[in-house]
């Protein structure tokens, strides 16, 4: 029995089309990931790496599972559907036939969807080196059980649960709609505990909560190096090993679950009708006369009836609104949740949840609204209404309008709905700004026409492509193409793909801002190609029975005529008006260029003016210039008289500038205009037909009148404009919001900029570069002592600003504000910098701020004013980051030297500028950062006061002492600003309490070890970011617990005196700091400087088990055992065990912790000792006084270590 | 009114002739159509319910064009398919109600009264508030029939209507139909051929899409008249008669069989001249195309 019910499951699935398209589907998704590599790999990591190939078969196992879905929840329900229950029953069939041949009849097909997967991976490494799309030597060796074991302990594992968790809930639940919408659910719970698990550390929940096991797959491969990523095969053992049985067993338990409670009688039962209460019997007589008529006033009611009909029946649909209801709750957490930055959440502002809605959540909106477009254009036929309502008098265009405006109706419904969950989660959160223009402006004016756009889409594919589930596919591999092409970088032109739009940010400075103009019109552009798909739908509309595609045609050619066509002719005109505007403004006012072009533009530039690099430039050391800002206008115009000196031996008769910031520029030298030369020009991109046929690269070579000898000092007057025409492809204007420009000088960049260097070596080899040289070679090492981080032509600059902007807004600029006034309506600032200058590039900011003042004595006699500068919505910290400042000054003015500006800055930029910046005397922070941060718990890390003092630093640190151009040498600037960062923090949160400070950072460090590990240096050749900084800040933060602050900061003095607004070489580099820091640590500790500086140094202490026996009189012998050990990098970027090893290293015994007055929760160390210790397991017995809770090997995080192992609970034995 | 079909034909993409070269003319009144399955019938009253498009010929109703003026056909259309569904959250009144305004009744109040009139005549005006999803099959069709007369219908098309229906409801369709059909067109499909000879004023006959006869059932009777002769044999001789004689139909009645055969003269050989009914006229003529085997 089971066999015969297996074989016709088999014979009736292959008869269907749909597991084809699902088998296509799920070879193709692997088949391309694998032949083009767009996967998430490491440097050296195969493209078909055992460990890219779990990883991978883990993520798909989900997108298998919508397949999975469709295939397991029908074999039951098909008899429920066709009504063959009613015969079924009658048969010969056994219970244990019926359920498991229609169980493995179907899960054969899911089984299949499993190995076309592994197919495809397959294939596609195979594919990919063959055709060229990938080089050959990315890819490993093909072994057979890379695929066999993820396969049978991913893939098999995860469709087993999917697979019976569909079956079971059909059979249990009798219905398959219960499939779709526990298919979403499972979906969005499973991303939704994704975003709580991806902050949590708790390896149980990593590992365990996951029933794909995608999280475990990764935390695994995480810890890996390319060569062991490339040869290992994912082990289930530990936690990973339980993970897999788990999840499989909640599969099996599901599926013998469903088979007890299986029973023919109850699962063929009839729905049990609902009785409603009966109505009273009446007799009616024939009505009267009644009229009947389809004149004039016919239409509008009935186009009115007919969707409210078609609404009704979608909202009566209970699993619509199972669906809302998860999307919704699935919303909500998200938006109370926000962002979080050091674990402190930001405020809901409306302008800052939406973009969670609008920039992920969108995508599942799309598919929703797919389906239901589905859903209305098919229930005519789906119930068998068609062969009524076909018959029936409206004409065809309205019964279409009725239900494009039924599904029109959902959108705005759906539209909405996200304002009324963010407002209820502001709400929740006792938040009450709500920000009713930003929710309209982005729900109703940018949001509202794409679903709108995607609609239309969504209409003329079901009506085009009879098969609902086709069509319902095409349209989502359609939105998951275009998302891929698009964030690949691959192809972006937003006029060829249909409801894209060019990116916006949203800023509480200006909401949407000037992007709302190129949104609107690139909506309005698909509106309308929407609104001619729609003709297209109505053209094809199917009433009645229709057989063939001639029939259909000639029945199109019918409907295309009258108002029909006269109405295509308008919306055709209209269409091409707007895409002409729309490509005029993108394609032949401004340059489109596609990514590749983009990249091919960088490797010309390499090519052909790389031999600039060495060109002899000036240096420029003086700028003073007048700025005009028009923000309302978009338009800056900058005239300068920079100051060039030759400080080279040779004469100077020729520069090179590099000019695509800005719109146009100018220069004069004594009264004459310069004339130049283009070096290159770049070919007219592919999508830019009517422009000219060559492009400017913004490169200029100028001609000085003379030669500028050696010593030589030249004015250079040079006229710019920053001003935009039209709108581009993307994002533009960024920083030059009609409230809120964030700006440099105006100038031309100098000499040959290698930032714009292609980096990635597979992309230099596709353009014929040759590999990239190192950016501080050791052999130029003496070169780059002589010349500051940054451009050739970087020096101290002494300048001179005085800059107007709009009469409401102030402008924000480096240096010492002498002066601002008001002149014809607008508003004037002068900066300044002339005594002795500034090292770092000087910028501008412009916006409506409100400001709050205050002073703090910084030195004897000297007050220093603060000047805050924020957005007026933006009130809650601003007095956070002036007591940042109120600390660190006087602090920093003692320890490290005076402040050498007039005033402190501190100024908000939007959304667009980085999120921390500094510049001579002004210190920016982004409106993401800080400014929102809701601190309502005294617990939490106050990173508002951490971000102050630590930009505050770099006025020392940067702009005292400039980095030269060495590796490391960002050690200055990054490393000594965190450390000093950390120090502050220390003094407010004392010193026991840092590792909620330390911590993440260090963590941060041990993340990015571990992803870049054979590109590890030690800290005087630092080249990576998590070296130059937060290991830098840590190392310097442990020196000082080890030596004393006085003793580092006498280093440090030294150090800073010694570099301090030097103009002439040689400048400071890492090196420098080293022998300054070296000079002060004693004898006994330079294994500790040696160990952090000229070696990668990782410690592994970790606590084994902490027993206290009580003493009585609330005294207590604590036994601490636990091991230490010391490893360095050897050559090979293995770590070995540093041999030798007696290092200072803290104890340290914990009772409860203690809540200080600020209600802030402190530790309570009842024993804290620095010992040294080799490596080793050692035990300790110390006495304590008061009861131990727990205790650590250094517990503060003094080392560089993994730090979860450190501390332990302490066992209290009788 | 009139209903002129000329030259109708429709070949499916899947090869089957579904309806060839048929003429018919109908007048006011009821006009029935006898098939067996899968005889056109169902085609036939599609294409003229405007579902289904024509290959060939014309079918016109007064000036109506039925095949290109597919709106003002369905202004006068009551149609009930054969075969069909309901929204199933929809209540029967709320249904009908949507129904009665696409069909044009657009005062509020007179379609209120016309629905509950309608819902009250196929017995549903208990059930009115109940979702059509909750339906039985019977009261399903009869939903149907409500909304098949709604309005004010001229041209009525109603494919097996009393399937499923047990006497009492299909009486009460019959006088219902009598009732809201006067002054017009009524084409009604059946396999019952007796509902045929007491409702109908004309029909036709149909088989493998071509129409066999067309009259009053009156003429078609007298067609046969003095032509059947019956005679009750026993069950293994029918293969024998068969070869010997054009046998229109048999029955098995308690062992023994009766059958009835066309004969111009008297066959004698212990038969029995019989009065011809409308089944021998519906076997007469499709026996001429299809082997009907009653056993």
């Amino acid at each position: 029995m089971l066999r015969e019910i297996f074989l016709f499951e088999l014979q009736y699935r292959l008869k269907k089309p749909g597991v084809y398209l699902y088998f296509l589907i799920c070879f193709a998704f692997a088949f391309t990931a694998f032949a083009n590599g767009a996967l998430p790999l490491d440097e050296k990591q195969f493209i078909n790496s055992p460990a890219s190939i779990a990883e991978y078969v883990s993520v798909i196992s989900m997108v298998v599972m919508l397949a999975s879905s469709a295939i397991m929840g029908v074999p039951l329900y098909r008899d429920i559907e066709y009504n063959t229950r009613e015969y079924y029953l009658s048969y010969p069939i056994t219970k244990a036939g019926y359920f498991w041949g229609r169980y493995l009849g179907s899960f054969v097909f899911v089984f299949l969807f499993g190995v076309a997967v592994m197919l495809g991976i397959y294939c596609g490494t195979k594919a990919g080196p063959l055709f060229g799309w990938q080089d050959a030597n990315r890819y490993g060796p093909n072994r057979f059980i890379y695929y066999l074991q993820p396969f049978l302990t991913l893939a098999l594992p995860n469709l087993l649960f999917t697979s019976s968790l569909f079956f079971g809930l059909v059979a249990i639940l009798r219905n398959v709609k219960v499939i779709y919408s526990s298919g979403i659910l499972l979906l969005l719970g499973y991303i939704l505990s994704h975003f709580f698990t991806r902050s949590s550390h708790n390896q149980y929940v990593i590992h365990l909560s996951d029933p794909f096991a995608i999280n475990s797959v990764q935390t695994i491969n995480g810890g890996l190096t390319a060569s062991e990523k490339n040869t290992m095969i994912v082990q289930p053992a530990g936690l990973y090993l339980v993970n897999r049985l788990l999840w499989t067993g909640v599969g099996i338990v599901i599926l013998f679950y469903t088979w007890f409670r299986f029973s023919f009688e109850r699962f063929f039962r009839p729905v049990r009708q609902k009785k409603t209460g009966t109505t009273e019997l009446k007799s009616f007589n024939a009505p009267g006369a009644f009229t009947v008529s389809f004149g004039k006033k016919y239409k509008r009611p009935v186009l009115f009836t007919l969707t409210k009909i078609e609404i009704l029946n979608i909202i009566r649909d209970n699993y619509f609104w199972i669906i809302i209801v998860a999307g919704g709750i699935f919303l909500g957490v998200i938006f109370s949740h926000g962002y979080m930055i050091n674990g402190v959440r930001n405020f809901p502002r409306t302008g800052m949840i939406l973009p969670l809605h609008t920039k992920n959540f969108v995508i599942f909106i799309f598919c929703i609204l797919i389906f239901y477009t589905g859903e209305v254009i098919h229930r005519e036929r789906s119930t068998g209404y068609a062969f009524i309502n076909d018959a029936l008098p409206p004409a065809d265009w309205i019964f279409n309008l009725a239900k494009i405006l039924s599904i029109f109706c959902l959108s705005v419904f759906l539209t909405i709905l996200p304002m009324f969950i963010g407002i209820v989660a502001q709400l929740s959160r006792g938040f009450y700004v709500f920000d009713f223009p930003v929710y309209f402006k982005v729900l109703l004016l940018c949001m509202l026409p794409r679903l709108i756009q995607w609609t239309m889409l969504s209409f003329v594919l079901h009506i085009c492509i009879r098969n609902k589930f086709a069509a319902l596919g095409v349209g989502i591999v359609y939105i998951f193409l275009c998302m891929l092409a698009v964030e690949s970088g691959y192809f972006n032109y937003n006029l060829l793909l249909y409801s894209y739009e060019p990116d916006y940010g949203l800023s509480d400075f200006d909401v949407i801002g000037h992007m709302l103009k190129p949104i609107s019109w690139f909506n309005l552009y698909w509106l309308l190609c929407g609104a001619l798909l729609l003709m297209i739908g109505y053209l094809f509309y199917i009433r009645g029975t229709v057989n063939s595609f001639k029939e259909r045609m000639q029945l199109a050619r019918e409907r295309f005529h009258g108002n029909a066509m006269w109405f295509t002719v308008i919306l055709i005109i209209a269409f091409i008006a707007t895409a002409s505007y729309n490509y005029y403004n993108v394609s032949y006012l401004n340059h489109y260029y596609t990514g590749n072009e983009e990249m091919a533009q960088r490797a010309a530039i390499e090519k052909t003016l790389k031999h600039y690099e060495d060109m002899p430039l000036p240096k420029v050391t003086d700028i003073k210039m007048t700025a005009d800002l028009f923000p309302e206008k978009q338009t800056a115009y900058f005239n300068s008289l920079v100051t060039l000196v030759n400080k080279t031996t040779v004469p100077i008769r020729e520069l090179l500038l590099d000019g695509d910031n800005l719109t146009d520029y100018s220069l004069e030298c004594n009264g004459a205009v310069l004339s130049y030369t283009v070096p290159l020009l770049f070919p007219r991109g592919k999508f830019n037909f009517f422009g000219p046929a060559f492009d400017s690269s913004g490169y200029r070579l100028y001609q000085l009148p003379q030669p500028l000898a050696p010593g030589d000092t030249v004015n250079i007057g040079v006229h710019a404009t920053k001003t935009f025409k039209g709108f581009t492809n993307g994002l533009y204007a960024g920083n030059f919001l009609y409230n809120g420009i964030v700006t440099g000088l105006g100038l031309p960049g100098l000499g040959y900029d290698d930032d714009e260097e292609l980096r990635k070596e597979d992309d230099r080899k596709k353009f014929g570069l040759p590999k990239r040289k190192e950016e501080f070679p050791a052999d130029e090492e003496a070169a780059g002592v002589n010349r500051l981080m940054g451009t050739p032509a970087h020096d101290l600059i002494r300048i001179d600003l005085t800059v107007s902007t709009s009469g409401d807004q102030v402008v924000v600029g480096p240096g010492t504000l002498e002066k601002q006034w008001n002149e014809n309506g607008r508003n004037y600032f002068r900066y300044t910098c002339a005594s002795p200058g500034i090292y770092t590039s000087p910028g501008l900011l412009s916006a409506r701020y409100a400001s709050v003042h205050d002073s703090i004595q910084a030195e004897d006699s000297r007050y220093i004013p603060i000047d805050l500068y924020y957005n007026p919505a933006h009130y809650n910290n601003v007095q956070r980051f002036i007591a940042a400042y109120k600390t660190a000054l006087p602090y920093y003015s003692k320890v490290f030297g005076p402040y050498p500006f007039r005033q402190a800055r501190i100024a908000e930029a939007s959304i667009y500028a980085p999120w921390t910046n500094s510049m001579s005397g002004t210190s920016m922070f982004g409106e993401r950062y800080g400014w929102n941060a809701d601190f309502n718990n005294p617990d939490q890390f106050d990173y508002c006061y951490y971000a102050g003092v630590r930009q505050l630093a770099r006025q020392w640190w940067g702009e005292q002492v400039a980095p030269n151009h060495t590796k490391g040498a960002e050690v200055i600037t990054d490393g000594l600003s965190r450390y000093c960062a950390y120090v502050l923090c220390e003094k407010k949160y004392g010193k026991y309490n840092m590792n909620a400070v330390v911590g993440d950072d260090l963590n941060w460090y041990l993340w990015e070890r571990r992803w870049h590990k054979g590109d590890q240096q030690p800290l005087l050749h630092a080249s990576n970011w998590s070296e130059k900084d937060t290991k830098a800040g840590h190392v310097l933060f442990g020196l000082k617990d080890l030596i004393g602050e006085d003793s580092i900061n006498a280093a440090l003095r030294e150090f800073h005196d010694k570099y301090l607004f030097i103009t002439n070489p040689p400048f400071a580099g890492a090196k420098d700091l080293y022998s300054c820091l070296q000079k002060h640590v004693p004898d006994s500790l330079q294994y500790y400087l040696k160990d952090s500086w000229e070696r990668v140094t990782v410690y592994d202490n970790r606590m084994i088990d902490v027993k206290a026996i009580p003493l009585g009189d609330n005294h207590y012998k604590v036994t601490l055992t636990f091991s230490t050990a010391k490893t360095y990098m050897d050559e090979k970027d293995d770590d070995q065990p540093a041999g030798m090893m007696n290092d200072y290293i803290d104890i340290a015994v914990f009772g409860d912790n203690t809540v200080n007055k600020e209600g802030r929760s402190e530790t309570n160390p009842l024993y804290v000792q620095k010992c040294r210790f080799g490596a080793g397991e050692h035990t300790v017995s110390v006495t304590v006084t008061g009861k131990p809770v727990s205790a650590g090997i250094d517990p503060f995080l003094r080392l560089i270590d993994k730090p979860w192992d450190n501390i332990k609970p302490c066992t209290v034995v009788k | 009114m009139q209903l002129t079909i000329s030259k109708l034909s429709k070949t499916y993409t899947n090869g089957v002739k579904a309806i060839r070269n048929v003429s018919l003319t109908l007048n006011e009144g009821m006009f029935g159509l006898l098939g067996p399955n899968g005889a056109g019938k169902s085609s036939l009253m599609r294409t003229i319910a405007t579902l289904q498009e024509a290959d060939e010929g014309t079918i016109q109703l007064d000036d109506i064009n039925v095949l290109k003026q597919k709106t003002e056909v369905r202004q006068l259309l009551g149609y009930l398919p054969q075969e069909f569904g309901v929204y199933p959250k929809i209540s029967a009144e709320q249904m009908l109600d949507h129904i009665a305004k696409l069909k044009g009744v657009s005062n509020k109040g007179e379609r209120k009264e016309l629905v509950n009139y309608l819902l009250d005549k196929v017995n549903l005006y208990k059930d009115k508030r109940k979702n059509l999803g909750t339906y039985s099959g019977g009261m399903k069709q009869r939903f149907g029939i409500a909304q098949a007369l709604m309005g004010k219908p001229r041209l009525i098309i109603v494919d097996e209507p009393t399937a499923g229906l047990d006497p009492a409801e299909r009486n009460r369709f019959y006088n219902l139909l009598s009732e809201i059909g006067l002054n017009t067109i009524v084409i009604l499909s059946t396999h019952i051929v007796e509902d045929v000879s007491t409702l109908c004023s004309r029909f036709a006959i149909i088989c493998e899409g071509e129409v066999l006869f067309s009259g009053t059932p009156a003429d078609a009777i007298n067609q046969l008249n003095g032509k059947i002769y019956s005679k009750t044999i026993s069950k293994q001789d029918v293969d024998n008669y068969k070869r010997n004689y054009k046998v229109i139909s048999t029955q098995l009645k308690a062992g023994e069989l009766s059958i009835r055969v066309l004969s111009d003269s008297n066959p004698r050989d212990g038969f029995t001249q019989v009065y011809p009914d409308l089944e021998d006229v519906y076997f007469t003529s499709i026996g001429s195309r299809v082997d009907i085997n009653t056993i």
